[in-house]
């Protein structure tokens, strides 16, 4: 749907008014609905803006800190991060960590990978994540007696236990 | 340079499980590769060493053997919208600049871009609601190309993206579905605010950023971390059947309530479309959204819901203009999009 003011851009913000009793919409573009000054928020919030405001939200530290916190590897500073919303290189997870912690439990409520590894690759970090969380799954399911899926999860508990001691017992440690 | 490969998708064909109201199914992959920054932090002779590196390895790869890689900032603009409107390439990746590609099967199926957000987006699309069909076919591709390339993992957060929202599996499932009597109903609201309570997003036709058209909608999952590809699949394997049943039911009550207005509102558009002498595509995927609603209710008989299907497709300006083998100015477009319809609807029915 068109704008009803200048009848040339899509239509993004919907208004609906009450007027003596009645229901009345208007659909306006994002431009037309800015010179009208609505007390209104623009939904076109962009992906960017969003990571940064979650990363600094709650956060006291100055942004002159942000500037100085830099990776050695890309060159990027926390603060160019939280203005773009994209890493330079994989080292901005480890040298960011605190952030990128916070920001992993916002976006994802969760801090840690669970899954398979690569191809051809060995991680007894990742099967222990994993294990873990099956372990609480399956007391869930228990409970709830489910037994068909608690059947599938034992199964994959017993297989991860198995590459576990199969990993610890052949490569003297993980990799790092 | 042009590029005939890469057609139009077998996941328009109609086949496949829930057609009548599950267009496709979309899996996509984010990957990066060790020894190179993220994209962002590239400069142009490190892109452009990445982009031959990562091309010569998804062809060694042979992920599919007919597999085809087309360098995109040689591609002119009409070949690249081609790409765009059949789900291959994202509008990221279209609208960029400097070394990139993508490699296609003939299918139009598999889809790998080079040189992305991330160094790779491996995508699947299937016809119809096919997910662990998909999974299984873009993890084997994953694999395959493993066998290649070291790919930038962290026992922490798994697979390393460009962007924090993709870490972890990088795994993105889209299925798109056709939801006109909800929309029709003014349910469509309720739809999105279960959606988003269990994790998931709705997205428009042509993806993130983009605005629903034709009464289409994508359902995708948002988190990608402390999550398994399986988990992900088995949210999105409750949740789509649930809307799938809610957007039937609502087809159903129209049915049985209000017959004569569903039918007056179908057979409107497919006179519309079977006279119309100029029209927008805008239009058009309105008119043709009612029509498929018609085609899929069986109160209309005489069109294949795949004419219809690719009828979305092929009123769009890139698909257009290919089909005319010239660049058309909107107008023209306008007109010989209303030409195209008519042929199309005539062919398959008597008029």
């Amino acid at each position: 749907m068109r704008c009803q003011k200048c009848n040339k851009n899509p239509s993004t913000v919907h208004l609906t008014e009450m007027k003596s009793g009645e229901r009345q919409e208007t659909h306006l573009c994002e431009e037309c609905a800015r010179k009208l000054n609505l007390p209104y928020k623009s939904q076109t919030l962009s992906l960017n803006e969003l990571l940064g405001a979650l990363m600094d939200k709650g956060q006291k530290k100055s942004k002159a800190s942000d500037k100085r916190n830099v990776c050695p590897e890309c060159g990027i500073s926390l603060a160019e991060f939280k203005s773009t919303g994209r890493f330079g290189c994989p080292n901005d997870y480890r040298v960011f960590k605190e952030h990128v912690e916070k920001l992993l439990k916002k976006v994802h409520g969760a801090t840690r990978y669970i899954g398979q590894l690569p191809r051809g690759r060995i991680s007894v970090p990742v099967y222990e994540n994993e294990l873990t969380k099956l372990q609480d799954k399956l007391q869930k399911v228990i409970k709830a007696e489910e037994y068909e899926e608690a059947a599938t999860i034992r199964d994959r508990i017993l297989e991860l236990e198995e590459l576990i001691t199969h990993s610890r017992e052949h490569s003297g440690g993980a990799e790092g | 340079m042009k590029f005939e490969s890469c057609n139009t998708g077998v996941w328009l064909s109609g086949e496949g499980r829930e057609t009548d109201i599950v267009l496709s199914t979309r899996l996509r992959l984010a990957r990066n590769v060790e020894r190179f920054l993220f994209k962002g932090k590239l400069n142009e002779e490190d892109e452009s060493r990445l982009e031959t590196f990562l091309s010569a390895k998804v062809l060694e790869a042979e992920v599919d053997k007919a597999m085809q890689y087309v360098k995109l900032d040689d591609l002119d603009e009409l070949d690249r919208l081609l790409l765009l409107e059949n789900h291959l390439i994202s509008l990221e990746h279209f609208n960029a600049k400097g070394p990139r590609g993508v490699a296609c099967d003939p299918a139009g199926s598999i889809s790998i871009m080079v040189n992305e957000e991330d160094h790779l987006r491996i995508q699947v699309i299937v016809s119809g609601l096919g997910l662990t069909e998909g999974w299984d076919k873009i993890h084997g591709l994953d694999d395959l190309l493993a066998g290649h390339l070291t790919y930038s993992f962290n026992e922490s957060y798994g697979y390393l993206t460009s962007c924090p929202t993709n870490v972890g599996t990088g795994l993105r499932i889209s299925v798109m579905l056709h939801l006109p009597a909800l929309v029709l109903s003014k349910h469509i609201e309720k739809v999105f605010n279960a959606v988003s309570q269990v994790n998931l997003a709705v997205r428009g036709f042509f993806g993130e950023g983009s605005q629903a058209v034709g009464d289409f909608y994508q359902i995708s999952n948002q988190i990608t971390l402390g999550v398994t590809p399986d988990d992900l699949i088995g949210s999105m394997a409750k949740i789509v059947p649930k809307i799938i049943d809610y957007e039937r039911e609502v087809r159903k009550a129209l049915i049985t309530d209000s017959r004569k207005v569903l039918e007056d509102k179908v057979w409107r558009a497919i006179g519309m479309l079977r006279n119309a002498r100029s029209i927008t595509s805008e239009e058009t995927m309105t008119y043709l959204s009612s029509v498929r609603l018609g085609v899929t209710m069986e109160v209309v008989d005489d069109i294949p819901l795949e004419t219809v299907n690719q009828l979305f497709l092929d009123i769009q300006p890139g698909h257009l203009q290919k089909i005319e083998g010239r660049a058309l100015f909107p107008e023209e477009r306008d007109i010989i999009r209303a030409n195209l319809i008519r042929s199309r609807l005539q062919e398959n029915g008597r008029s």
